[in-house]
């Protein structure tokens, strides 16, 4: 199911019907396919889509004249790439696939429709827009204010809770299908300065790669190191049940 | 692609074991300035003076491409 990975997001946030489900699922009008690096919309375009990751890796980004195309946040399974972009006559960024990509479209009218059906879902969909938003904001302060090695760090956990949120992680690790030149670009570092972070990280035995598969050996350890305080990914609904859990 | 490989010799010396595709000789000579900015700036707030740092950039046959030394005096204040 093409919403499965948005419904498990969305309930970390609040407890949806299975009528609110329906009504997502019958949102989805169409699924395109998109290669690696293939662009999804362009920067100029008029948004007649929601575009909704099912599955692979996309990113937001913005064109440079000098050829740079800075990453402004990376798109995982479960996420919406502006669920509001309706109200908007123009796309002011560019979305592309970082990896092969199955990218569910919703048409402006189906989302406006649901919206108006189901307050729950209003509501949830406001949620994945703030944590949007406060994810924006971390990366903002991770890239100005932490050292490179601890943005890596930072990056790492984040990717993982993320990823681990909607069913894509395994025993602390997931997959990263990106080059250095990529998770450089996010944390505003050359591909030169991530190959080191990553040593070094190796170093301190903190992660293991495995070919595409980033393994977070202690991410107690890891979150120390990095600062990383997962306040910000709002993921209030799993933390209570884990405290319900813990308490039991 | 030619390999080049960025070998940092600072307070933490980190050989590098795996390279980086570039384009050519003036792209390693540039991602080696940028290396450089960025290790100063993330050693801003570390001990200072230290002993001098340096990137070396070689090619897979090991031959030198650029050599970008730091080095610092400080002052009587």
């Amino acid at each position: 199911m093409g919403t499965d990975a948005l419904i498990q997001k969305l309930e970390q946030f609040i407890q949806l019907t299975e009528e609110d489900k329906r009504l997502l699922r019958n949102a989805v009008r169409d699924v395109r396919v998109f290669d690696r690096r293939e662009d999804i919309i362009h920067e100029g375009d008029r948004p007649e889509n929601v575009h909704l990751v099912m599955k692979g890796w996309a990113a937001r980004y913005k064109s440079l004249p000098n050829g740079d195309q800075p990453i402004l946040a990376f798109l995982i399974p479960g996420d919406l790439c502006d669920v509001h972009v309706a109200l908007l006559d123009e796309m002011d960024h560019s979305l592309k696939a970082l990896s092969p990509c199955r990218i569910a479209l919703l048409p402006r009218d189906a989302i406006q429709t649901m919206l108006k059906q189901s307050e729950r879902l209003t509501r949830a969909l406001w949620w994945a827009t703030l944590l949007d938003e406060a994810i924006l904001r971390e990366w903002l302060v991770t890239t100005g204010h932490r050292p490179a090695n601890q943005r890596l760090g930072h990056l790492i956990c984040e990717m993982l809770l993320r990823m681990r949120a909607v069913g894509l992680s395994k025993d602390d690790s997931f997959e990263l299908p990106l080059t250095q030149d990529e998770l450089g670009d996010v944390m505003g570092i050359s591909s030169v300065h991530t190959n080191r972070m990553i040593q070094e990280l190796r170093g301190e035995g903190l992660i293991t790669t495995e070919g595409k598969r980033m393994v977070v050996n202690d991410l107690d350890r890891l979150m120390e190191f990095a600062e990383f305080d997962p306040n910000y990914l709002h993921q209030v609904n799993k933390r209570a049940r884990l405290a319900r859990v813990n308490a039991s | 692609m030619p390999r080049y490989l960025f070998t940092v010799q600072n307070s933490k010396p980190a050989p590098d074991t795996t390279g980086l595709d570039l384009a050519g000789p003036e792209e390693a000579r540039s991602m080696a300035m940028t290396e450089a900015g960025e290790m100063l700036r993330d050693h801003r707030d570390s001990d200072w003076p230290t002993p001098e740092w340096w990137v070396l950039v070689t090619d897979e046959q090991g031959s030198t491409v650029c050599r970008i030394t730091v080095s610092g005096t400080g002052g009587t204040v």
